[in-house]
């Protein structure tokens, strides 16, 4: 078992999410999805709330709980 | 193991977890190894499409952790400022997706209502978050309630009434102009405002957006109002004590100061003094000494501090309407006691003790003069006696005047209370 | 003797809350202008400011919203207000900021303006940047550049964080979605383009293309005999595209413009999915045939045999007011037989 590691939640998440839409471009790229105007506005939205909602909840640096 | 396991919650071990502690905790609890959790969610999230994370989400911020830190929700609460901020964008961002996503899916209204809709539950949401924060006196805070009360302070509560209670109104301006914006907003977007029929729409419209905006306002008013007469009559309240205590215990205490040099008339003032701020601190609840036998002695008792300077304790138990019995047991009590305040040496404290029950009436007072021998008392004595024995016997009850071995005398005076002669029950 | 009355107000208080008329009846008004510490909302500046010209400051709240809508002019000047003008109660955020601000002096306070300038336009530039690679083509390395950006996050995470790359992370993923998603094209090139085919034969099977940039097509070149049918395809990504035909040609199919305006034959609309269909025409003479489609901007068809290719806008023709002649003119082309 590992001790604590000093794992910043904020940047994980951040990271999560911005690969989660990177995704979701190159699908729409590679044309296995049709991404509208209206489900990208949707995607983004949430994404950045996220980052947001994490950001604030997650406190400072390498903070846990 | 398992037992142990059993009983102990299932919290987040964070001592032990990669990120959030969620599986380490269950591996505590189970007993399972962590890795196999952790390989077995990985494949968990991919097979589900990513809806295991989101339990595992559900779960970070619900349970709290082994080493006592508060659950996700709880540390919430405890945000100040910045961090608020962000999460109440966060929130607000999160739902304006979520609105998003129900338009695309199409179970939507048309946009010319939907929007209006949600501008005015966004600004209503403000009115009445800024409500709560003003009630709850927290300056320089958000609002109580996150998700969407994003960038407002709570106005400081430091004016004086009046003035507060307005900028409290014109605090919550941007909500008005959010209400009011949503409301134009529908009505345009739906040509309401060209035709005529539509009146009653737009009426309908304009008292909906009204309320919105002087619901929270006409609600505080109310509150307010009452808590200001609260207010006013608490000090009122605190107006007439210190009046009171202005009128009395100032002067007796400067009445004191003067006469410093003999101590009963000191002890007397002073006596005086608390029996009547007692009084008039239980004034509501005591029965006026009219009707009630108990408040008769205490009072008889009162008296008799005031004139002899002297100290009476009164202990009574139990009470009892005055009629004529208690008439005469009342003047036989009084007599006693002036008896003992006359002739009582030693200034001790003179002790009535009152026994009210259904059927019979004891009443004793006991001072601790020298005593005196019945048989030889000085004629002034002798006629108190007579006035004592001779009052009660003559209203069918019964006194006795005796000496107590550690000095002192006590009259005891019985009367039953239905024309018996007192009859001792115990 | 010690006769120390106790300062007791014993008026019976308020009955009825203070009109509106008078918020604040402190005496006059201050001579120097300080944020209010009671009457504020944010940081008391319309407060402060009502008090010291002596207007209720919601006045000054409503003109301060207002402007947000205008140009958000009036959201600077609250700023600043609030920075600069002192507070009467205990210090507050917002003036502390201002201390500091003055303390570090005009221009370092200018350098800190400038660098977050730069800040918030290298982030622009990053999202354009990802929004062009996109368009042009290269869609499927930006995504996959955009992930790896992503993973280098989630690895970072466990090395102690690097929250300073998740704006710029944000910025490339919001400018390749919205250009994704979208479908802006501009693979097929970017500039300025005007065609002014002499002979039917010369015109492109597959019609003309532009990825951005100004399309211009002049048939009027064209020999428009009585029998003249012209097929004409236009393909452009974003821009502008304008045909220019002689007047009395009827113009006949289908345009297409996804976000923008169009103005055929004197047919003017805007919006999103503006489709133009004139089927019932089939079998006026001369015609064109035209198939358009504009993905983002704007489509003309121009019948007018004098306006000029680099700027058809005045004179009788395009963006001429009234729009009823046009109509008029094209519904006689197209009912010649």
């Amino acid at each position: 078992m590992r001790s604590r590691l000093r794992v910043d939640i904020v940047s994980l998440a951040s990271g999560a999410v911005v690969s989660a839409l990177g995704v979701l471009v190159l699908l729409d790229r590679a044309g296995v999805v049709d991404v509208s105007l209206g489900w990208i506005a949707v995607a983004l939205n949430a994404a950045v709330g996220a980052i947001f909602l994490v950001s604030g909840l997650g406190g400072g640096p390498g903070r846990h709980d | 193991m398992s037992a142990v396991a059993r009983r102990t919650p299932l919290r987040r071990d964070t001592r032990h977890g990669l990120v959030g502690g969620v599986l380490a905790g269950i591996a505590a609890r189970t007993g399972i190894d962590p890795v196999l959790l952790r390989v077995g969610f990985a494949i968990l999230a991919i097979a589900t499409g990513g809806l295991a994370l989101l339990a595992y989400l559900v779960d970070w911020a619900a349970l709290p952790a082994v080493d006592g830190g508060s659950t996700l929700l709880a540390h919430t609460r405890r945000l100040q400022g910045r961090e608020r901020l962000r999460v109440a964008i966060g929130v607000g961002l999160l739902t304006l997706a979520a609105l998003l996503a129900f338009r695309q899916l199409g179970i939507w209204w048309s946009d010319a209502v939907a929007w209006p809709l949600a501008l005015a539950a966004f600004g209503a949401a403000l009115l009445w978050a800024r409500l709560q924060a003003n009630g709850a006196g927290a300056p320089g805070s958000l609002g109580a309630e996150p998700p969407t009360d994003a960038g407002e302070k709570g106005g400081g509560r430091a004016a004086p009434a009046a003035s507060s209670r307005f900028a409290e109104l014109y605090s919550g301006v941007f909500g008005v102009l959010l209400v009011v914006g949503a409301a134009l907003l529908f009505l345009s977007s739906n040509n309401i405002l060209g035709g005529v029929r539509d009146a009653a729409l737009a009426t309908v419209v304009a008292v909906v957006a009204l309320g919105l905006i002087l619901a929270p306002f006409l609600w505080r008013l109310g509150r307010n109002f009452a808590g200001e007469r609260a207010e006013r009559i608490r000090s009122q309240e605190r107006a007439e004590l210190a009046a009171h205590l202005h009128d009395s215990v100032l002067q007796t205490l400067t009445l004191m100061q003067k006469r410093a040099d003999d101590p009963r008339e000191v002890a007397a003032l002073a006596r005086r003094q608390e029996r009547e701020l007692r009084d008039w601190l239980a004034a509501d609840r005591r029965p006026p000494a009219d009707v009630s036998l108990a408040a008769a002695l205490r009072e008889a008792a009162e008296k008799v501090e005031d004139d002899h300077r002297a100290a009476v304790e009164v202990v009574v138990v139990g009470d009892c309407e005055l009629d004529a019995r208690t008439e005469a047991l009342l003047g036989a009590a009084r007599e006693a006691l002036l008896n003992a305040a006359k002739h009582a040496a030693d200034p001790g404290p003179i002790r009535l003790y009152a026994e009210i029950e259904d059927s019979r009436i004891e009443v004793f007072v006991r001072d601790r003069g020298p005593g005196f021998d019945l048989e030889a008392v000085s004629p002034d004595r002798r006629g108190v006696r007579e006035s004592i024995v001779g009052r009660m016997e003559r209203a069918g009850g019964e006194a006795e005047v005796r000496s107590i071995a550690s000095g002192g005398t006590e009259v005891s005076l019985a009367i039953g209370r239905d024309g018996t002669a007192g009859e001792d029950e115990r | 003797m010690n006769d120390e009355t106790p300062n007791i107000d014993r008026s019976e208080g308020n009955e009825q809350p203070t009109s509106p008329e008078s918020p604040d009846p402190q005496g006059p008004p201050p001579r120097r202008l300080m944020r209010s510490s009671s009457d504020k909302v944010f940081f008391g500046v319309a407060g402060g400011l009502g008090r010291y010209f002596g207007v209720d400051p919601l006045l000054f709240r409503i003109a301060f919203v207002i402007s947000i809508f205008f140009g958000g002019l009036g959201g600077l000047a609250y700023g600043l207000l609030a920075i600069f003008v002192p507070t009467d109660g205990e210090p507050d955020r917002a003036q502390r900021a201002g201390g500091r601000l003055r303390r570090m002096g005009f221009w370092r306070a200018l350098g800190m303006a400038a660098v977050a300038v730069l800040a918030v336009a290298g982030l622009l530039a990053l999202a354009g940047s990802a929004a062009f690679a996109v368009a042009i083509g290269w869609g499927v390395p930006v995504a996959i550049a955009v992930i790896a950006v992503g993973a280098l996050l989630v690895l970072a995470a466990f090395r102690g964080g690097a929250r300073w790359l998740i704006a710029p992370a944000v910025a490339l993923a919001i400018g390749a979605g919205v250009a994704a998603a979208a479908d802006l094209d501009w693979s097929d090139g970017i500039g300025e383009r005007e065609y002014a085919p002499l002979s039917a034969k010369s015109i492109p099977a597959d019609g003309y293309r532009l990825g951005v940039g100004r399309l211009a097509v002049d048939l009027r070149h064209l020999d428009w005999n009585r029998k003249r049918v012209v097929r004409l395809d236009v393909d452009l990504g974003t821009g502008q595209a304008d045909v220019f035909v002689p007047a009395g040609v009827c113009v006949a199919g289908s345009t297409h413009v996804g976000i923008g305006e169009s103005e055929v034959a004197g047919e003017r609309n805007d919006g999103v999915d503006v489709d133009h269909d004139v089927g019932s025409a089939a079998g006026a003479l001369p015609r064109l045939e035209l198939d358009a489609d504009v993905d983002i901007g704007q489509l003309r068809v121009i019948n007018s045999n004098t306006a000029s290719v680099d700027n058809p806008g005045y004179g009788p023709g395009p963006f001429h007011e009234d729009t009823a002649p046009l109509r008029a003119a094209e519904a006689s082309a197209c009912a010649a037989g």
